[in-house]
């Protein structure tokens, strides 16, 4: 029996959950396991080469049409039913016969004003449908399982907590002349700043970060400016945010970065601020925790557990919340050397090689049932 | 062409890049290669100048056909100040006689001195638009023959492009010639056939660290052992490979000071001198490794840097110059020259993050932007811009 896995989230620059499968993929290299072989298909060529584990090997299955055409017609067309498939992001071909394990990283359903509702009700029934169908369900959380029984209706006993993990590289790196140079690679001058790292998805309140950060600036006169990852699908405008709130000078967006250049970028940087209002998971604030910098999140779903105690987290993603959470935690070097320390320790307890393996050995737990 | 610097039977690696760009060019026009070597009578002794003797007054050199006529130049740096006309001399004749059946439309001569102000000269007798590509700094050299200053300033306003091959470079021409839109950059090229990665799923030694470079003092392998020493306690089983010697007296020295440096610093069986080593070898020990370092205190361009990317390695470098222009976060780190805590961090950061600088990325990016051949058609695209019509007349 082979394992299958749906690579179609491995595709253009990954984010999210195309490094979830980048790092279980790596974790898998040299693992035992009772696959003959590990088939990982996509739509086309990777346009970011990826390192494969020794038996895995990447089959192209190609179409021309579109993602949803790929993943429910082609792909279930090419698959095997003496395989299993593995599903890492919320959806499997429901016409795919044979055992599919499923990864679901959070329930929209738990915030509904997040989400346009034609995607709301698009979502719902294929999200449900999958998670129903699956023969198991992976999910990072405590939370987001509760999320999945409630919503989606499926039983405790098929959902699996695995969290994520954080990659060993991301870690202090003492290194002022380095950190210099990223402040001036990145924002133009050697200023500290403040880190949002993610994708900007309505439910992590960019406009609300934005005017805080101004607030706070102003208030207190910071030399500090604000440094935003990641892509825009909604068109949020990072830039004109700031221009909107007199602090154009002071943000700088960019919509990628590597994997080596966030390790630097963690490095460099004197706060985290990850207002989001629902994850699965959370990752960035996991590696902000890795690198040594002091992180501020908000006080809900999947941070309460992993973050809780070592993270700042704020009570919701208001102006008003947020300002104030910022201020506290720049204000005082003190609780930042203790959140950086109680975020170093809580970090050191997450790793994706214990992910990959806890992972594997479940989809092998699932082919020899 | 013109060039001095060419590859020949005497001095097969001299002005490599010249050879490789021209050989890329030739398959996109019609050219010759005129590279006149230093005459010598038939004395007895004094080899190191009568060896001159053997090179062939014609040749045709990995498809390409070049000329070597004779020119009048004294030892080391004694007739500088003269070299522009002795070349001038040397090649007018045979010019002349090429012109006959070969009538070129333009001249691309390298280095701006001595060739690019005999090419000048050349190209106002022929009618024809001159093109230099410059591949060194022109400071401190400047200040040191003010003769030669003059005669390179004006043959630079004469041409129609003056390339260089970094930013760096451009910007010391600049600043004796005056900024102009003649001047241009175009990076040297990597040899993507030669440099490439180990194969899919191939691991790179995890503690090798590289050097590939001449033994001199501009090259910063002092600095780098300082760093390495900055590793030894955390990383015993790192190890340092240099490859590379020297034609120079000079060069032996610093080499024989860096051998007892390495005793100094206590860092006996972390280093290895393997000498210098043909190309292939060198690709073999860019492949196995992971990571090149150019510590360098200046560097024009920096063509290892590429040739370690090509094979998929990552590389730290100094903000020396050229490196500036070729190492992106994504492929390496800069780090500031002279600094061995600055350059040992980074060594470290780039070997503990090694897994994430994939090798396909890395040569994607080296062939992408600097293969020769993509080098050639945007030399091409300039000849082409150079034998437009300007408005307002020719180009002075």
């Amino acid at each position: 029996m082979n394992l299958a896995v749906n690579g179609l989230r491995l595709m253009g620059k990954r984010c999210g959950v195309g490094r979830y499968l980048e790092y279980l993929l790596r974790g898998w290299d040299g693992l035992e396991h009772p696959f003959e072989r590990i088939l990982v298909y996509t739509p086309g060529e990777l346009e970011e080469p990826i390192a494969l584990p020794r038996d895995a090997e990447v089959r192209i299955i190609r179409t021309g049409e579109s993602p949803t055409y790929w993943e429910q017609v082609a792909l279930p067309q090419r698959h095997r039913a003496g395989d299993l498939l593995f599903c890492p992001s919320y959806v499997i071909p429901l016409a795919a016969r044979g055992r599919v394990v499923l990864t679901h990283h959070g329930s929209y359903e738990a915030l509904p004003d997040a989400f346009p509702w034609f995607e709301r009700v698009k979502s719902r029934w294929v999200y449900q449908l999958s998670a129903r169908r699956a023969s198991l369900v992976i999910t990072v959380s405590e939370s987001s399982k509760a999320d999945i029984m409630r919503y989606y209706g499926v039983g405790a006993e098929k959902i699996r907590v695995i969290p994520n993990g954080v990659d060993p590289t991301f870690r202090p790196r003492p290194d002022p002349a380095a950190a210099r140079q990223t402040r001036l690679a990145y924002l133009g001058a050697d200023r500290p700043f403040l880190l949002f790292v993610g994708k900007l998805s309505r439910r992590r309140n960019l406009p609300q970060l934005v005017a805080a950060f101004a607030q706070v600036k102003t208030e207190r006169g910071l030399p500090h400016a604000l440094l935003v990852i990641g892509p825009d699908p909604l068109g949020q405008d990072v830039p004109r945010l700031a221009r909107e709130q007199g602090v154009g000078d002071a943000v700088r967006y960019r919509e990628f970065a590597s994997h080596v250049e966030l390790v630097r970028i963690y490095n460099a940087a004197e706060l985290f601020v990850y207002p989001s209002s629902y994850e699965g998971f959370g990752l960035p604030v996991l590696e902000a925790m890795a690198c040594g910098l002091p992180a501020i999140a908000l006080r809900n779903s999947a941070f309460l557990e992993f973050a809780e105690g070592a993270a700042h987290l704020a009570a919701d993603g208001s102006v008003a919340e947020l300002a104030r959470a910022i201020t506290e935690v720049l204000s005082s070097p003190a609780r930042r050397a203790q959140m950086r320390a109680a975020g170093l320790r809580r970090a050191a307890d997450f790793s994706w090689n214990a992910v990959a393996r806890e992972t594997l050995a479940t989809l092998a737990e699932v082919a020899s049932r | 062409m013109l060039s001095r610097s060419y590859p020949n039977e005497v001095t097969p690696v001299l002005g490599i890049w010249t050879e490789e760009l021209v050989r890329h060019v030739a398959g996109l026009c019609d050219l010759r290669v005129i590279s006149p070597v230093p005459y010598c009578p038939p004395l007895p002794g004094l080899r190191q100048y009568t060896r001159f003797r053997r090179v062939e007054a014609r040749e045709r050199r990995r498809g390409v056909e070049v000329w070597h006529p004779r020119f009048l130049t004294g030892p080391g740096y004694s007739f500088h100040n003269y070299e522009a006309e002795t070349y001038y001399l040397g090649v007018r004749r045979l010019v002349a006689r090429l012109r006959r059946d070969f009538p070129f439309e333009l001249i691309h001569a390298f280095f701006s001195y001595p060739d690019g102000v005999a090419g000048a000269r050349l190209a106002r007798e022929y009618g024809v638009p001159l093109v230099i590509t410059e591949h060194a700094p022109w400071h401190p050299w400047m200040e040191q023959y003010p003769r030669v200053r003059g005669q390179a300033i004006a043959a630079s306003r004469q041409s129609a492009l003056h390339i260089t091959v970094s930013h760096y470079a451009r910007a010391t021409i600049a600043r004796y010639a005056g900024e102009s839109d003649r001047l241009r950059v175009l990076p040297n090229g990597v040899d993507e056939e030669l440099f490439t990665p180990l194969p899919d799923g191939g691991r790179p030694r995890p503690g090798q660290i590289l050097f590939v470079g001449l033994m001199r003092h501009v090259k910063g392998v002092d600095v780098l052992l300082r760093a390495m020493q900055r590793l030894a306690a955390e990383r015993p089983d790192w190890r340092l490979v240099l490859v590379g010697g020297g034609f120079y007296q000079s060069s032996l020295r610093y080499t024989e000071r860096m051998r007892a440096l390495v005793g100094e610093l206590g860092l006996e069986g972390r280093v290895e001198f393997v000498g210098m080593k043909a190309p292939g070898e060198v690709a073999a020990y860019m492949r196995e490794s992971a990571v090149l370092v150019l510590p360098s205190r200046s560097e024009t361009f920096g063509s290892v840097i590429l040739e370690a990317l090509a094979c998929g390695t990552p590389v730290v470098a100094t903000r020396c110059g050229g490196p500036e222009d070729v190492v992106t976060p994504e492929v390496g780190r800069l780090v500031p020259k002279e600094d061995p805590d600055a350059l040992a961090a980074a060594i470290a950061e780039t070997i503990e993050g090694r897994a994430w600088y994939d090798p396909r990325r890395l040569r994607r990016y080296a062939v992408e932007h600097f293969a020769w051949g993509r080098i050639a058609e945007q030399t091409v695209g300039l000849y082409a811009e150079a034998l437009a019509p300007v408005a307002g007349g020719i180009r002075s």
